[in-house]
């Protein structure tokens, strides 16, 4: 069974976007809204947002985390406020609370991405922690988000980095779900929908990346970094939207979840240690021609590609097993792969790696 | 930087095709918090859904039949009802008049529509717009909504139901999705991302109808639900998603253009809508010379029963007359073949019918 919870209501990206907002607002009828926003993102967002004549917002500011309690704390704003919407300006956690509190009332939410690093503003999904920051569970709501809207100058301004780990998790979208449905049979029409955004997604990225990346230390915009905007944010959302599980993520973010057992690995982004994922998957499956390529674009726009650039020693065997131990724990997603992969496989594709690559006079960390 | 508004409106909340989906229409209701509704539905409609359509035991539902048009007053008609009611949503169970008139109504009441088809031939389960007629049936204007429909669910063994000609239809209007979008983006320099994934769906579109359409009329006869048979449903439903992403950018071109001349005539009017629009895909085509991509259609249209020549509409491609009146109306000011970047005159389509003409009677001998 495929659930395809395909798109937002609306979805606009473009320079004034937020222009629009009150009326949009005012076309679904609502007076009365709760304004859920950071403080460092709040800041890239501020220059753009409206001055609203006739909509009136409650600003609340988050704590930090999207929660059960905060999503009660603000539910309960909403309610004693009588509103009629939610609008969440800021980066996935912001965006995702923000869902989470429009399921909470059986409202609407309206959402404003500051960083292109995740396609929250997209899927009708949040990724709920625990106060204390740690992972609890994913929900997924009946109610797609009613409208979301970019103005790609925020992103423009918003830190590279985030904008490289967008490129990294999106790249993955094609790696992975091809590696689960090359061998299925009568594909439904959404997945075979899906199959072609990550495609899509996999093409434009590895053409317009640089580009893009260029553009935002130029402070100017372009057609490439509108691009990877959209990528990251829509059509990497898509592609689970149309696909469900069909799509579903694979061996990289399994290798992912392992390098988060490290220490050294905190200070890099999800998307950062997922591009190294996509490297592991493919030398697992002996890919050597797709990782060359792959290699010379990491390289170009600083993505780790080598345990050296990612600031692991390579040397420490029982940290690499640590690592593949990690992958390999029961339900990850590598176990979608049919190649029953095993710890000693892990290392070894780590390592194939490592001697390809890290020697190289440029194996300098992004 | 000079940047286009393309609002996108991609895809419903929740769309589901399965076996059985109906069973869980109450629940999912549920999960909504909804409380009372209304279906909306024709007389054919119903007799062909009931049987699969559950008992509510806590969601109170009225039912209301429609008059046979999406019009302004049917609209206001039924928007009536549903606000006497309490309705929180109402639920379409129909064709593709019924969908429109659902998200209509939905849309004056501000509540959320849900579409339940019963005729795989059109995408209007899934957009988000309605085509409104006035009470003599014809066309008045189109109405955009901010976002798509709240669900829509396709019960496979429902459509399975229904008479094969509307599939057929459907099939030929769905093609065209992508001769025609491919034609209007062919030269346009750093298309917006939104576009690029239309087009590959209409890409997919296309080769899915072309690999599986034959399998799925020969399942569709013997009344059994193949995996080819289920592509094609969902393929005519779900191509809402090219306009959803694409806009105005990825709509209608030649080939429909070619349709509204044909239906100046009378012997047309006994073919259905996506009929008509396959001929106009061809012609598309020979406007353009491309006759490698005809010949193939031509295979597959004989292969399935559309038509490819004026004959099989019943028009004498040697009445000048006729082919000017076609040529004419094709060219009419606001039709959307204007979106293509090449001047075409009526001489031009003339000329093209014929030389379609001659090239379809000598494969089709």
């Amino acid at each position: 069974m495929i659930n395809v919870k395909g798109s937002p209501g609306l979805y606009v990206c473009e320079e004034g976007a937020l222009d629009h907002l009150e009326n949009l607002l005012k076309s679904h009828g609502f007076k009365k809204g709760i304004l859920i926003r950071g403080n460092k993102s709040w800041e890239a967002a501020a220059p753009y947002f409206p001055r609203m004549s006739e909509v009136r917002l409650t600003e609340v500011v988050y704590r930090g985390e999207c929660s059960d309690p905060e999503t009660r704390r603000i539910a309960d704003i909403y309610q004693s406020e009588g509103a009629e919407f939610v609008l969440g300006v800021g980066g996935g956690k912001i965006l995702d609370l923000t869902k989470a509190v429009a399921n909470e009332v059986k409202g609407k939410a309206v959402l404003v991405p500051t960083l292109a690093s995740t396609c929250a503003a997209w899927t009708s999904l949040s990724v709920i922690y625990t106060e204390e920051g740690v992972y609890e569970r994913l929900q997924v709501y009946p109610r797609s988000t009613l409208m979301v809207l970019i103005e790609p100058r925020i992103l423009l301004d918003s830190p590279v980095e985030y904008m490289k780990a967008g490129i990294g998790d999106t790249l993955a979208k094609w790696y992975e779900a091809e590696a689960l449905t090359r061998n299925k049979k009568n594909l439904r029409f959404p997945v075979l929908m899906a199959m072609q955004g990550a495609q899509l997604c996999r093409d434009l990225l590895l053409a317009d990346s640089a580009e893009a990346i260029a553009s935002m230390e130029r402070k100017a915009m372009s057609h490439a970094l509108l691009n990877i905007i959209e990528l990251n944010i829509m059509v990497a959302g898509l592609c689970g939207g149309f696909g469900d599980n069909e799509v579903r993520i694979a061996a990289a973010h399994s290798v992912h979840n392992g390098l988060t057992r490290l220490e050294e690995t905190h200070h890099l982004l999800h998307g950062e240690k997922v591009a190294y994922g996509i490297l592991v998957q493919l030398a697992l499956e002996g890919q050597w021609e797709e990782i060359d390529r792959l290699i010379g674009f990491y390289r170009e726009i600083g993505l780790p590609y080598s345990l050296a650039s990612l600031g692991v020693d390579s040397g420490r065997g029982d940290k690499l097993r640590l690592v593949a131990e990690g992958a390999l724990a029961p339900g990850e997603s590598i176990h979608f792969m049919e190649g029953n992969y095993t710890v000693d496989d892990v290392v070894r594709a780590m390592l194939a790696l490592e001697d390809r690559y890290a020697g190289d006079a440029t194996a300098a960390r992004p | 930087m000079q940047m286009e508004m393309l609002p996108v409106k991609g895809a419903p909340s929740l769309y589901l095709c399965e076996e059985g989906v109906l069973d869980r229409l109450e629940e999912l209701l549920g999960n909504y918090g909804f409380t009372r509704g209304v279906v909306i539905h024709g007389e054919k409609s119903w007799k062909c859904a009931q049987p699969y359509f559950p008992k509510f035991r806590k969601i109170a539902l009225d039912f209301v039949p429609y008059r046979g048009n999406c019009s302004t007053s049917e609209i206001n008609r039924i928007s009536e009802i549903c606000r006497n009611a309490g309705a929180e949503f109402v639920i379409g169970v129909g064709g593709g008049k019924i969908s429109d008139l659902t998200k209509a109504v939905a849309d004056q009441l501000k509540i959320d529509p849900v579409n339940i088809p019963t005729l795989p031939s059109t995408s209007a389960p899934w957009t988000a717009l309605s085509i409104v007629y006035t009470d003599d049936k014809v066309y008045e204007r189109t109405i955009f909504y901010l976002k798509s429909p709240l669900m829509v669910l396709l019960e496979p063994r429902m459509l399975l139901d229904s008479p094969l000609i509307y599939m057929r239809a459907g099939i030929g209007d769905t093609l065209a999705k992508w001769y025609e979008s491919e034609i209007i983006n062919r030269n346009k320099p750093n298309l917006r991302i939104p576009i690029r994934f239309a087009l590959g769906t209409s890409k997919v579109i296309r080769d899915t109808l072309l690999a599986n359409s034959a399998e799925a009329i020969r399942s569709f006869e013997r009344k059994e639900l193949t995996p080819e048979l289920i592509s094609i449903f969902e393929v005519i439903v779900m191509c809402g998603a090219v306009s959803g992403f694409g806009s105005e950018n990825t709509r209608v071109a030649a080939a429909h253009a070619v349709h509204n001349g044909l239906t100046r005539l009378e012997q047309t009017k006994r073919f259905i809508h996506g009929e008509i629009v396959a001929y106009g895909i061809l012609v598309q085509l020979a406007l353009e010379q491309n006759w490698d991509e005809i010949e193939s259609l031509i295979g597959f249209y004989r292969e399935i029963g559309l038509p490819c020549s004026l004959k099989e509409l019943g028009i004498d491609a040697a009445n000048d007359g006729e082919l000017r009146t076609v040529a004419e109306g094709t060219l009419a000011p606001g039709e959307s073949i204007y979106y293509i970047d090449r001047k075409f005159t009526q001489e031009d389509l003339i000329t093209a019918m014929r030389d379609l003409e001659t090239f379809s009677l000598k494969k089709i001998s």
